[in-house]
């Protein structure tokens, strides 16, 4: 079982992620919307394998800052709505997003934000039900996350690695965060 | 306390297709007209408040 935590095979993965939520990066909405069929496909293959497909209020705000006219800002409000929310509450993840912090700075990764430490919080706090989507891998080290699965897409142009990420709650015992 | 959604809500995948195109076409637009992303500013505002509020 360990193994198939740290990389499952397709079969796996959709068995794995059997109607979890799935937590899509700000990333991820970015690169969609250059790439929407590639996208589209995503999010078919993730509906296929009864996922739930879900962002939070922090990526919302990652992904329409970057609009600068109303009605770009309206079409991203739209779509951000077929998501499903997930509630994300300072308060409660106050400790948690500090012990995680300070575990990055420990392992010197200093590129993550914020806003990444934020979706580490709301990982570790729904560690059985939310799975990470992001083309981002260095702000989510294996060291506290299992990289479960690796989808490529392959655009006319280039490449593109997204990776899902599971919160390890042993892993996080083993450094004391938890 | 719960705060996850789990309604039975589906989504409209080719709504989101079609709603990524359009995004897509105007962000180009607004790149064409020079718009420039303050994303940075954003951040370095964002990030002392969070810090602030811890």
């Amino acid at each position: 079982m360990k193994e198939i935590l740290m990389r499952s095979s397709k079969k796996e993965f959709l068995e794995i992620c059997k109607n979890k939520h799935i937590l899509f990066d700000a990333n991820v909405f970015i690169f969609g919307f250059g790439h929407y069929k590639e996208f589209e496909e995503l999010c078919n293959f993730l509906i296929q394998a009864k996922c739930v497909l879900a962002c939070f209020s922090l990526v919302e705000f990652e992904f329409l800052r970057t609009a600068h006219e109303p009605k770009n800002k309206e079409k991203r409000e739209n779509l951000l709505k077929e998501f499903r929310e997930i509630s994300f509450i300072v308060d409660d993840a106050r400790d948690d997003m500090i012990k995680i912090a300070n575990a990055y700075t420990a392992r010197r990764i200093t590129g993550a934000s914020a806003v990444d430490c934020c979706i580490a919080t709301l990982l570790k706090k729904h560690n059985q039900q939310v799975i990470l989507a992001t083309l981002n891998h260095k702000d989510f080290p294996t060291f506290l996350f299992d990289r479960i699965f690796i989808y490529p897409i392959d655009t006319d142009k280039d490449i593109f690695t997204l990776a899902f990420y599971r919160f390890n709650v042993e892993k996080a015992k083993k450094i004391k965060i938890m | 306390m719960d705060t996850l959604d789990k309604t039975k809500k589906k989504p409209n995948i080719a709504k989101i297709g079609k709603l990524m195109k359009e995004i897509g076409e105007l962000t180009k637009k607004e790149k064409q007209k020079g718009m420039i992303s303050h994303e940075r500013d954003f951040d370095e505002i964002f990030e002392e408040r969070i810090l602030r509020d811890l």
